[in-house]
């Protein structure tokens, strides 16, 4: 078993994973950037080294920097989360060579599932559907024509490289087609460093279902049911569940065993998980893997009672998996809502700040995984996102309830965040009857962020604010008594600007 | 001794008059008096109980106004205390949103300083006149940066509500 663990990562994933490694009794080493000095996992480790810099690419994103403290702290192994380094070959094959457990798949593997093209390539050998498209990268705006007249409208013009919505265009006739390529070819130049794009058949009313799926070393593959992820702003995702309102059983089934497919084309070691297009009618396609553990991770663990990563760390040791298909009965429904530091009432700009008040909710069914406490200072260096807040219960109606009801006990004081947001979903009647895709963010925006008509909230916010501009007004008389002279109220309330 | 206020907040009025009593106030809105408890958490965080109805607040100064955070919902507020609404009255605005580069007389008076000269870069918030009215002292800043085009006054004059003072490039 591993005995000592270097986790390449921050925030609320690093929590996390020091949480199960500690747990299995290893030891833990920490990295942090300047800004992230007095994070939680800098806190909670047993060791902490120094990344001198503030940027990720100075600092989380340096392969040098990394491998160099791993070696100095005799560490034996690496997690590397996810972002940053978990799905960086040449990082992997590094880590290697210096002799290091790396905790997740084989840089080959990372490699073909990193790149779509050689993905979508790669699992078509494979019993495993695949969204009707072209498998090689455009070379020639006439050819691309030719092959979206055979796909068939509307088209999806996707970047080779890479994802996160980055370099894609959804073209619904043929007039738009060669813009929309050129696009996508300069965005996906600018975010990848690579302009390849190709083509592919764009589904409507699409939900994002993706199958979480555990490898070990000896070729031992389960998957572990579905998370519904199709509650989206700009391809970013903010509220998961499991299971999903749209499979049955039978769609589950097929699913699930088209996943343990796909990880067996690449020899997948490890946790992963794989994405699928779903339709409304029992149709489902390959849309790539996720060679890493994934932020939503938690819904799977509340209903499977499986910890995700005692499983990587075992698995990456050399264990065999503890776990047969049949072993996986899911039980009851969770969902997660992934809290940002962001004002949604300012197109979702990111917001810095110091936390200043701090009430993490809890109770039966609650889990949050953060990366923040009391008096941290959220920087503007990294990813928005706080931490994830999940609930448990029974049934979906209650999960839901009970996910709102967390909510509402959450206050985060000195930042903004996307709480508000999350809880209208919630109560969205749609969300609510389980009757939603991958558009239903863009589609209900405005009826999502209109605040509500409330009176008696609006009484109460006036007399707070009247007290309290009373109360600083004498604070200010009282020290201020010396120079009133000059310090009229006349001055304070009359200036013209 | 009664402290009034009128609150703005999301295109309603509300009139709030508050009363000390003891370390906090009691307070009277349209409808009628309330009992309140205030307690302070922490900087900008407080526990209101008024009229027993429990509220945690954040409540945090902004460059126009208050901004008040309750329950997830944030209240954008303007309160203007008796003098801002006197001057309110007078059809005196507190606050110039003057994004123009041409600098309005807001209240009439008596030119007492010039502190500008044509041709002079002067920043936001830098004092451009002293203009005396109603027996008191008002210094006329500058609501943008730039540079000064033109100045229309002299020391000694008295200008009406709406003459052109300063005029910036």
């Amino acid at each position: 078993m591993i005995k000592k663990l270097l986790i390449a990562n921050r925030g609320e994933i690093a929590v996390r994973v020091i949480r199960s490694a500690r747990e299995m009794g290893i030891a833990i080493v920490a990295v942090f950037s300047e800004p992230d000095r007095l994070s939680p996992h800098v806190l909670m480790a047993d060791e902490a080294f120094a990344l001198p810099g503030k940027s990720s690419q100075e600092t989380y994103l340096d392969l040098g920097k990394i491998l160099k403290i791993a070696k100095k702290s005799g560490a034996d192994a690496i997690h590397p989360g996810y972002g940053f380094l978990s799905e960086n070959a040449d990082f992997v094959k590094a880590v290697k060579e210096a002799g290091i457990i790396f905790v997740g798949p084989a840089p080959e593997a990372i490699e073909i599932m990193g790149d779509k093209t050689a993905a979508r390539q790669t699992v078509s050998r494979y019993d495993v559907p695949l969204i009707p498209g072209l498998k090689k990268p455009i070379t020639e705006i006439a050819q691309a024509i030719k092959s979206a007249g055979q796909i068939g409208y509307p088209i999806l013009v996707k970047a080779a490289g890479g994802g996160g919505g980055k370099g894609m265009h959804l073209v619904r006739e043929a007039n738009g087609l060669e813009q929309a390529v050129r696009q996508a070819q300069r965005e996906a130049k600018s975010a990848f460093g690579d302009d390849r794009v190709y083509l592919e058949k764009y589904v409507d009313n699409p939900h994002h279902i993706e199958i979480q799926i555990l490898a070990d070393k000896y070729g031992h593959i389960i998957h572990l049911n579905e998370r519904e992820c199709s509650i989206q702003r700009r391809y970013q995702k903010i509220i998961e569940e499991t299971p999903s309102p749209l499979l049955t059983p039978e769609m589950r089934k097929r699913m699930g065993e088209a996943a343990v497919l796909v990880a067996r084309s690449c020899q997948y070691e490890g946790a992963g998980t794989v994405e699928f297009l779903a339709d409304e009618l029992g149709h489902f396609y390959f849309l790539e893997m996720n060679t890493r553990l994934q932020v939503e991770h938690p819904v799977t663990e509340m209903v499977s009672g499986i910890d995700l990563v005692k499983m990587q760390l075992l698995i990456a040791a050399g264990e065999r998996l503890p776990l047969n298909q049949e072993d996986i009965q899911p039980r009851g429904h969770a969902i997660e809502a992934r809290i940002y530091a962001e004002d949604p009432g300012n197109d979702f700009a990111p917001c810095t700040g110091i936390i200043e008040e701090l009430w993490i909710p809890d109770g039966p069914g609650i889990r949050f995984d953060g990366g923040i406490r009391q008096k941290l200072a959220v920087s503007p260096y990294y990813d928005p996102m706080l931490g994830k807040l999940i609930a448990w219960d029974a049934d979906r109606k209650s999960a839901i309830a009970r996910l709102d009801r967390a909510l509402s006990e959450f206050l985060i004081a000195g930042i903004d965040t996307s709480i508000p947001f999350c809880r209208a979903v919630l109560r969205h009647r749609e969300f609510q009857e389980g009757r939603y895709d991958t558009q239903f963010l863009e589609k209900h925006l405005d009826s999502l962020l209109a605040k509500p008509d409330n009176r008696n909230s609006q009484n109460i916010a006036a007399i707070a604010a009247s007290v309290i501009e009373t109360k600083s007004r004498h604070f200010l008389n009282a020290i201020d008594r010396p120079k009133q002279r000059n310090n009229s109220k006349w001055r304070r309330s009359g200036r013209t600007n | 001794m009664n402290i009034s206020f009128k609150a703005e907040i999301d295109g309603q009025s509300l009139e709030i008059s508050l009363r000390p009593n003891g370390d906090c106030f009691d307070v009277l809105l349209e409808k009628g008096g309330q009992e309140m408890d205030c307690r302070q958490l922490s900087p900008h965080t407080y526990s209101f109980i008024i009229d027993n109805r429990s509220a945690l607040l954040i409540i945090e100064k902004k460059s126009r106004g208050l901004e008040i955070t309750l329950d997830h919902q944030k209240y954008h507020l303007l309160l203007k205390d008796e003098m801002q609404q006197m001057l309110d009255k007078m059809g005196i605005k507190s606050e110039e949103l003057a994004q123009d580069k041409k600098i309005i007389a807001t209240i009439p008076g008596l030119i007492r300083k010039i502190e500008t000269r044509p041709g002079e870069l002067v920043t936001a918030g830098q004092g451009l006149m002293i203009v005396e009215a109603m027996k008191m002292e008002n210094e006329l800043k500058s609501p943008v940066s730039g540079i000064v085009k033109s100045v229309f006054v002299s020391e000694g004059q008295s200008i009406e509500k709406g003459d052109l003072l300063v005029e910036l490039e």
